[in-house]
């Protein structure tokens, strides 16, 4: 079997906050020892609520973020070790997506001069000519027209530059593109246009995604696999079905369960699934991450962290009480 | 009578370029208890038009048309009426607390002045009705928070305190301007479900704006649907999701993203954009986007006229439903 195209593990990502001295600096554990691998023309989807960790994992992938500990390998090659040329390569291989689009775009370049600044440091040998023809092919790619090369961003609607913004990640033909809620901005009319998008591109040029969303509506409609983060841990994952139809972990249920039905009818009386609110990250609980919220805790709960294990193939949770349910929470198992 | 009634409202905003026409004529009641959604997308003029309602447009916006709550002109009146309305008759709750609290003061003196315009001076009483305010909204250690400043708090407990002193002076009508937006999926299902028990205790109007259909299903009796600074379409919930006659609507309804659709699936969109704010044609301003346009779209604006319990501006309604 191949290497996976993108093979992360035990990757955590720590900011020290205050004092310069050992005595009052204070660690913030953004990202605790995510792990994860991703093939060639999939997606991954990554949720969880602000705070989790979700978007910085993606960041450090890029690099954009310090990693502190564990290891990323681009086609089974080891980011960290990696330098000069090599580096350069790897770092090509994998391009992000941003979630706003208007501002991810320098307001004072023309959208082709924006999707042709990567190609001008990864292939300086291209002529003008040459440059301008990748820029209209790509722009094309993404369902806009070679004419609008010239024109600024702040000329495009919000679709519109998050398609630009999509050019510009794909331009230098990456295997790997980190979408960080490319969505989510948007209005609704326009959000499935670009989630299509993105399905299209994945389908001609084997893509894989690392999909970076809160919306878990839009995830179930692109991933493959999905990972659930909760302040800065892998508290599940799983396949798309196991995870929307089976989950074992009490937090990815109450997510689901929160998403407030387009239906007016029964739902409308009905209590929140989960109280409480995500304790700060710089003083996490010390058992289980999510024990302060979480309708199913015990005293273990609190005591003691869960280890991420495997609870059937393809399938991780961390949770004590797991085996309790081994076929899923069902909905509206809080209520 | 109803409680709020607007009629004929435009908004137009001079810029350096040229005037912009946010709200190009639109007319509405609220009734007194009700719980009214204006959905739209942006550009659709959905917050112009209610700040336009109490006078709180930024400078360069200019204001036409009649509204009257509880009977009163608020329009082309006195500055004091205006203030007073704002201070006890209607509350406002924004997306973020930034825009609904004021960062330098603590929570507790933000509840207490909200207080005193209802009830004089007595600092005493306000301030215990401030405490009970906040304990009604379910804001957790109640107490201390009355000497927090805003930024110290998390967004969701920002929300609740925002919309306790929303409260304070007792509003008649309760304006909440995408007031879950900003927060977590968890955390805005315990927002919503605050909303519905407010509703019940307070018996005041709620005004949803909202671009979240999720939660205009949860709250909303009556929905306006509102495109291109116009009301497109206007339908009791129950109708408007089980039948929507605008095809703006349907559309709409058919892109948002469910938890059940298939997956894998590719999503349903609108194709092209909602036009800018000004960027007007003449026709029906979705006849670029719709299905159903036809050369008369081109040329004439549909009017807003009855129909059902509601009313739609459509050349080319969609069949009522069973349930209308």
């Amino acid at each position: 079997m191949n290497a996976p195209l993108l093979q992360v593990t035990g990757v955590s990502v720590r900011y020290a906050l205050g004092g310069s001295s050992s005595w009052s600096r204070r660690w913030l554990t953004a990202v605790d020892s995510a792990s994860f691998s991703l093939a060639a023309g999939e997606t991954l989807g990554l949720v969880g609520e602000s705070g989790c960790g979700k978007s910085t994992l993606g960041r450090a992938l890029l690099g954009l973020v310090p990693v502190h500990a564990g290891s990323v390998l681009i086609a089974g090659e080891r980011m960290d070790q990696a330098t000069g040329r090599r580096l350069r390569a790897l770092r090509r291989n994998i391009q992000m997506v941003f979630q706003d689009p208007l501002a991810s775009l320098d307001p004072r370049m023309t959208v082709g001069e924006s999707i042709a600044e990567p190609l001008t440091i990864y292939e300086p040998e291209l002529g003008r000519k040459a440059l301008r023809l990748r820029v209209a092919d790509v722009l094309e790619r993404v369902g806009l027209a070679r004419a609008h090369a010239d024109r600024y961003p702040h000329e495009f609607s919000g679709g519109q530059c998050q398609r630009v913004g999509i050019a510009r990640a794909i331009v230098l033909r990456p295997g790997i593109v980190v979408c960080d809620e490319p969505v989510s901005a948007l209005d609704v009319s326009v959000q499935g246009q670009v989630v299509n998008l993105l399905a299209e591109l994945q389908r001609d040029l084997g893509l894989a995604y690392l999909f970076i969303s809160h919306n878990l509506a839009v995830v179930r409609h692109v991933s493959r696999n999905v990972m659930v983060m909760y302040l800065g841990q892998t508290i599940e994952a799983a396949s798309r079905d196991a995870l929307y139809e089976r989950p074992l972990h009490p937090y990815t249920r109450g997510l689901l369960d929160s998403v407030p039905a387009p239906e007016p009818g029964p739902q409308r009386t009905g209590a929140a699934p989960l109280g409480g609110e995500l304790p700060s990250p710089l003083r996490p609980p010390l058992g289980c991450v999510f024990s302060t919220r979480c309708p199913m805790a015990q005293a273990r709960c609190r005591e003691r962290r869960p280890e991420l294990v495997e609870a059937s193939a393809g399938h991780r949770v961390a949770c004590h009480r797991w085996p309790e349910w081994p076929d899923g929470l069902k909905p509206a198992s809080f209520s | 009578m109803p409680l709020l009634e607007v009629d004929g409202l435009k908004v137009r905003f001079a810029t350096p370029e040229r005037e912009v026409t946010a709200v190009d004529g639109v007319d509405f009641f609220i009734d007194a208890g009700e719980c009214v959604a204006i959905v739209g997308e942006s550009g659709s003029g959905k917050s112009q038009t209610l700040l336009a309602c109490t006078g709180l447009l930024a400078a360069n916006g200019r204001v036409t048309g009649r509204v009257r709550f509880d009977g009163a002109e608020l329009l082309g009146g006195d500055e004091r009426g205006l203030e007073e309305v704002r201070g006890t008759g209607i509350g406002f709750v924004f997306q973020d607390a930034p825009g609904s609290l004021t960062p330098h003061l603590t929570v507790g003196r933000q509840l207490v002045e909200a207080a005193a315009v209802r009830m004089g001076t007595d600092r005493v009483r306000a301030r215990e009705e401030a405490l009970g305010m906040l304990e009604r909204v379910h804001v957790p250690d109640a107490e201390s928070r009355l000497r927090q400043y805003p930024h110290e708090l998390s967004g969701g407990t920002r929300q609740r305190v925002a919309i306790a002193a929303a409260l304070m002076p007792r509003p008649r009508l309760l304006i909440a301007d995408e007031p879950t937006t900003a927060l977590d999926v968890t955390v805005q299902a315990q927002v919503l479900e605050l909303f519905r028990e407010l509703r019940r205790e307070f018996d005041m109007a709620l005004v949803l704006v909202t671009h979240d259909l999720g939660v205009v299903a949860g709250l909303a009796e009556r929905v306006i649907v509102m495109y291109a600074g116009r009301i497109v379409e206007e339908a009791p919930v129950l109708s408007f999701f089980r039948s929507p006659r605008h095809p703006y609507s349907a559309g709409l309804l058919e892109a948002l993203p469910r938890l059940d659709d298939e997956p894998g699936s590719p999503m349903r969109t609108i194709p092209g954009a909602p036009p800018r704010p000004g960027e007007s044609r003449g026709g029906c301003p979705f006849q670029p986007r719709c299905a159903r346009g036809s050369s008369r779209c081109e040329k004439e604006e549909p009017a807003l006229v009855a129909a059902a319990a509601g009313r739609i501006a459509c050349h080319h309604p969609l069949d009522p439903g069973p349930n209308s």
